[in-house]
């Protein structure tokens, strides 16, 4: 197995370029750990204005006046700012002129469909624009609902009435917005984002990887060598790829041991989502050099490319724009997509875009693939 | 026939690099590729190796066509490459290691054999130093060291003496002559033509992607050895005074290097008087005159009208 040693000798080689090495993982570590409590304040709960909600209650039964209530606790009446409307097309007009973020709908069938056990349901509707918000008002109404089944499981076996009101703290608790629960503190939201970041400028080792080959002498022995092409090669993107996905690793364990930082509870998935990362930036730095034929080049490209799409997917510093074009246009950046799919995997319960947002990095690493195997049959004289 | 190249073409667009070149090579021989630079040696090798695509010919190695065995062929050349070829940050004893293993050596044979490279290299003492910290001629030596690890029938060897001290390239050399005797067939480029002189059983002398002048050492020096060479040392130079000298009776040729006219011209025709006349009619002065027997400079010289290094 030929491109076995290949691949181990550039993990050997890799490993020995400490100061690479070094810089590779001391920045994200110390970005985090000033970041991470510096700018801790910017992502508390407070900072999160009131969700403007339309209401509408078409249902006079007891389980509709148990949500009304529990819509008006104080806890949530903290997140949410009602609006009382009289049919559905008031509330779409008011979301539809950005007054209200959703619009909560119980329908005039719920109480006696809950009670007699057929399906019970409370509609959301929201904006195509504020995804966060609606996401809260749809937390908030996913754990009224959970409440509602517990209540009326215990009801039905003929246990004591469990009462709303005393189970308040727990419902707080356990909404995905407040503050000891999902919402990412500043620390957790730089792990991943820096995760994401080291993980694309392991283009370089692709760079540097595949330049060795093709720009030095070294790649004149080893291509006088009787080693097939692909062998070489797939040797050492498999060197690099380890490389790269070790580095992040270490990221994610070093944050999460250290810093504490939370990765959630699917580290399956972050690690799928880690190593499709390593792949895709081996792949971009090889595409790189092909494309200018010249290492120091692809080096220097890769070295504003990658800080630029950090800084776009919000990675040294959050933020919100409210312009379809650029939120368009963010989703092409590799690190957006990762941080989406990472921050859905620890906050959201959406693992199922996760995977889609996988195969969309996979899509990108097979488009630069074939870039790259095109420009290169090119190159070759 | 170990290498048998027929019309070998190779452009790197308008250049023409290497020009319908046609050169056989036998099994044992130390064959000399002289040339200035840019001739097109390191072409030639790289073509030999299948590195570049070629535009024309045809090359055999081990009478099988490169085309059809590059793999199996590849097996038995070592190739010592013009530029150092090893990676820095693997210790030399490493840089064998990965090499070997790129020709499927593996456990105590490959162990072996990377010791016996290493001392034949005389690098053993130092095998697990980076290169980083070797000397320009162990490095050198190291260079050759890794072509060496499969023990290939053919050795080429691209200007394995460039840029060090005189100790390393006697040892070179020296070695150079221990692999011949061991069995080897060796490619030997260079433009240092005393170690050419020195080695190589066949000299091909190359310039402009041709072979202009191929044979022995003797036979090469006696194509110019009916001819005399005078170097005159001047004052100053100008071009009428070329154009007289060429006309006296026996002079063949007659070229300039800065203060310096080198005239070649029939042997015994005693005419050394009449060239320094037309010196001193031309108001010049002679500085120095000096002879020179016929050497591969030499033929360089009379073959192309410029001299060999720059
Ligand atoms: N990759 C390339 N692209 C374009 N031109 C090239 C390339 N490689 C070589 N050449 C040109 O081809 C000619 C022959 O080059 P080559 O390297 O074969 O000469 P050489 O005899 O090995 O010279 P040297 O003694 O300097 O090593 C030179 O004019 C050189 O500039
Ligand atoms: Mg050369």
């Amino acid at each position: 197995m030929n491109f076995f040693s290949i691949a181990y000798y550039t993990i050997l080689r890799n490993i020995r370029d400490t100061k690479s090495l070094i810089q590779v993982l001391l920045l994200p570590i110390v970005t985090i750990l000033i970041l991470g409590t510096a700018l801790d304040g910017a992502f508390a709960p407070p900072n999160i204005s009131k969700t403007p909600v339309c209401y509408l209650n078409q249902d006079s039964g007891k389980t509709a006046e148990q949500f009304e209530a529990f819509l008006n606790d104080v806890k949530i009446r903290e997140l949410l700012k009602l609006v009382p409307v009289k049919s559905y097309e008031e509330g779409v007009a008011l979301i539809n002129d950005r007054r209200a973020s959703a619009l909560i709908m119980i329908p005039d069938d719920f109480s006696t469909g809950l009670e007699t056990g057929q399906k019970a349901r409370i509609h959301v509707y929201s904006s195509r624009y504020g995804n966060f918000r609606s996401s809260i008002v749809r937390n908030v109404v996913d754990s009224f609902i959970n409440r509602a089944n517990a209540m009326e499981a215990v009801y039905k076996m003929n246990l004591e009435d469990v009462r709303f009101d005393s189970a308040e703290a727990d419902v707080i608790r356990e909404m995905p917005i407040s503050t000891s629960g999902k919402i990412p503190r500043a620390m957790d939201y730089y792990a991943v984002t820096m995760l994401v970041m080291i993980a694309m400028y392991g283009t370089l080792y692709g760079v540097d990887g595949f330049a060795e080959d093709y720009f030095v002498s070294v790649g004149t022995r080893i291509k006088s060598s009787p080693i097939r092409a692909y062998e070489h090669y797939a040797g050492k993107a498999i060197g690099v790829v380890f490389t790269i996905f070790s580095q992040s690793i270490f990221l994610i364990l070093f944050s999460k041991y250290v810093f504490g930082a939370n990765w959630g509870n699917n580290m399956l998935t972050i690690l799928l989502i880690a190593f499709s990362l390593s792949v895709l930036s081996t792949v971009f730095g090889i595409m790189l050099c092909i494309l200018t034929w010249d290492q120091s080049s692809a080096s220097a490209i890769a070295n504003v490319l990658i800080p630029v799409f950090t800084l776009l997917s919000g990675g040294y510093m959050k933020f919100v724009i409210d312009n379809q074009a650029f939120n368009r246009l963010r989703h092409l950046i590799p690190n957006y997509l990762a941080q989406t799919a990472i921050f859905n995997n620890i906050y959201g319960s959406r693992t199922g875009q996760s995977y889609m947002i996988v195969a969309a990095i996979w899509a990108m690493t097979l488009v630069m693939f074939f870039i790259a195997f095109i420009a290169g049959r090119r190159r070759v004289q | 026939m170990t290498v048998r190249i027929t019309n070998l073409v190779k452009r790197y667009n308008e250049l023409l690099a290497v020009d319908h070149l046609t050169l056989n090579i036998d099994q044992g021989e130390i064959f000399g590729l002289l040339g200035p630079n840019g001739a097109g040696k390191t072409s030639v090798i790289n073509a030999i190796m299948g590195l570049i695509g070629i535009d024309g010919g045809e090359i055999k190695i081990f009478d099988k066509s490169l085309n059809d065995f590059e793999r199996e062929i590849k097996k038995s050349i070592g190739i010592v490459p013009q530029d150092i070829a090893v990676f820095e940050d693997l210790t030399a004893y490493e840089n064998l290691a990965f090499f070997g293993k790129l020709y499927q050596l593996r456990g105590d044979l490959l162990k072996k054999r990377v010791e016996e490279a290493l001392h034949f290299t005389g690098l053993w003492e130092r095998r697990k130093e980076f290169p980083k910290k070797y000397s320009g001629g162990m490095k050198r030596r190291l260079n050759i060291a890794c072509a060496l690890v499969h023990q290939p029938k053919l050795i080429i060897m691209d200007e394995p003496t460039v840029g060090i001290d005189p100790q390393s390239r006697k040892h070179i050399i020296e070695s150079v002559k221990t692999l011949n005797q061991k069995g080897s067939t060796i490619i030997y480029t260079s433009h240092y033509m005393e170690e050419v002189e020195e080695l190589c059983t066949r000299i091909a002398i190359m310039d402009h992607g041709r072979i202009i002048a191929l044979g022995t050492k003797e036979e090469l020096t006696s194509l110019i050895g009916l001819e005399e060479k005078v170097v005159l040392g001047l004052a100053s130079v100008n071009y009428t005074l070329v154009d007289k000298i060429k006309k006296v009776a026996g002079v063949k040729d007659c070229v300039v290097t800065d203060h310096q006219v080198t005239v070649i011209s029939e042997r015994d025709k005693g005419n050394l008087g009449r060239i320094i006349d037309c010196v001193s009619d031309s108001e010049s002065e002679v500085l120095s005159i000096h002879m020179e027997k016929p050497t591969l400079e030499g033929v360089f010289l009379t073959l192309t009208g410029r001299s060999l290094r720059d």
